[in-house]
């Protein structure tokens, strides 16, 4: 039998809500549904969800977006619960347990942390529960700052030494498959595409650095 | 002295795995439910409580139904991870039937170890008690091991309530003082109401031989103390299930040790 594929999938804060800033559940559901579905499938899948602030806005009824960071932070704080709460339901109705993992991105690559972090995802991905990844907003500021969560996803993706990144646009159902080693990066245009690309490609797991190829799709401006 | 705590505006409350759970590890609600009415019962008098609460290991055991104690590093800390977001959905589901929101702060020893960072977390957790939103801490079990190694967080809620300048640190455990000495093993042994100074008869009390009572819990908490009464904010122990432990403390009540800082007047 071979490996099965390790896939880290960044969902970034435009894949969570309308244009108008407001959550859109469906997409919680949808990416619920495919995730329980591939992990069942055998896939062994970390989500990294950004999504923290846009729920706490949310829960605390605010008209306007926080200016300050200490204001984003405390908000980021009430939003990770919401966050963390309507994932582990979703996933829940597809029986699929799931667990909150909070880091720093300054540190993912220290060696002290990263052997830890390997250690703690493998056993999860062993338990056959989900990971869902988020930076430690109230404490680091790094993603605030930036707002988007790529570079977490691509540093995570090397301490963990995933075959792939599904790194999900704003279209709906829109993916982008990129993968470590020689393989281009692919993009999948239905929900079935995905299946599709994971079943045809030969994912090599053996160089993980996924942050050029990050780095250039951000740039041509495709995930946005 | 216990006057003294009538004028403490900004509490810090920790409470232990044990207090929150049934011996399997599953969550007591009912215990989280009344110890979440207590909290509102502080709040809504004007308090600014800031709830620091371990046992995120035992909650996710629980939750997958494990009939074994974790050993393993790895598997401690992936649990942790599970563990944290049932505790976390339970309490955001209680504090929500008061019209309380919560938020959550998860913390490393590194992160309170630079300038930076503690002022990074002192921003956030002033800024929340502004708000007036509940700030709920934890360790962040599943990146760093300190807390984990160690058993329980008595010494991180000692540096919460430093970084969040509080004026006073409730440990609610199922200890219900400091003892003279071990009294599973002394009979005579007596209850201290009133510490004013960390010193070596103190610290001994803490480090007991061979007992568990040394190392199962006292020896954080008296760490604890150190930190506390260093940085001018009083600490009280007292067991959780005590009735009214937390009006009780707040009103100045004789209940548990009382670690009394003597704050200089300026």
């Amino acid at each position: 039998m071979t490996k099965p594929i390790k896939m880290v999938v960044a969902v970034g804060d435009k894949t969570l809500t309308f244009n108008d800033g407001s959550i859109n559940f469906e997409a919680f559901k949808s990416i619920a549904l495919l995730l329980s579905d591939l992990n069942n499938s055998g896939v062994e899948i970390s989500l990294i969800s950004a999504g923290a602030i846009v729920m706490g806005t949310q829960v605390l009824k605010l008209k306007e977006r926080a200016e300050s960071l200490s204001k984003k932070q405390a908000i980021a704080a009430v939003g990770q619960v919401e966050l963390i709460k309507t994932y582990q339901d979703l996933f829940l109705s597809y029986g699929q347990h799931a667990a909150q993992v909070l880091l720093t991105r300054s540190t993912v690559l220290k060696p002290k942390y990263s052997a830890s972090i390997r250690a703690t995802i493998d056993k999860l991905l062993s338990m056959n529960v989900i990971p869902i990844i988020n930076e430690n907003d109230s404490v680091s500021t790094d993603d605030i700052e930036l707002e988007d969560n790529y570079p977490l996803a691509a540093r995570f993706a090397k301490v963990i030494d995933a075959h792939c990144i599904l790194l999900a646009s704003n279209i709906q159902n829109r993916f982008h498959v990129i993968s470590s080693g020689n393989v281009k990066t692919q993009i999948a245009n239905t929900q079935e595409e995905v299946y599709e690309i994971l079943e045809n490609t030969n994912f090599d797991a053996s160089c993980g650095d996924f942050r050029e190829s990050l780095h250039e799709l951000v740039l041509s401006n495709e995930p946005n | 002295m216990r006057n003294s705590l009538l004028t403490a505006e900004k509490i810090v409350i920790k409470i232990g795995t044990s207090s929150l759970t049934y011996p399997n590890g599953k969550l007591n609600f009912r215990k989280i439910k009344n110890f979440v009415e207590a909290i509102m019962k502080v709040s809504k008098s004007g308090k600014k409580i800031i709830l620091v609460s371990s046992g995120a290991v035992g909650i996710g055991a629980g939750r997958l139904g494990l009939n074994y104690k974790p050993q393993d590093l790895a598997e401690k800390q992936a649990l942790a991870g599970i563990g944290q977001a049932e505790l976390i959905k339970i309490y955001r589901k209680f504090f929500a039937e008061h019209n309380q929101n919560v938020a959550q702060v998860l913390l490393t020893r590194d992160n309170l170890s630079t300038p930076i960072r503690v002022q990074n977390a002192t921003n956030t957790l002033n800024t929340l008690r502004e708000m007036n939103i509940i700030p709920i801490i934890n360790e962040n079990d599943t990146v760093s091991t300190d807390e984990i190694i160690f058993g329980d967080n008595d010494s991180l809620s000692a540096d919460v309530a430093i970084v969040s300048q509080s004026d006073l640190l409730i440990i609610l455990s199922d200890i219900d003082n400091l003892y003279s000495a071990d009294p599973k093993v002394n009979p005579s042994a007596t209850a201290l109401k009133l510490v004013t100074c960390i010193d070596e008869s103190i610290e001994k009390l803490a480090t007991g031989t061979g007992s568990s009572f040394g190392t199962g819990g006292m020896q954080t908490k008296i760490t604890a103390a150190k930190k506390c009464l260093d940085a001018n904010i009083h600490m009280v122990i007292a067991r959780a299930d005590r009735e009214n432990v937390l009006s009780d403390v707040i009103a100045g009540e004789d209940v548990g040790t009382l670690f009394f800082a003597k704050k200089i007047d300026i």
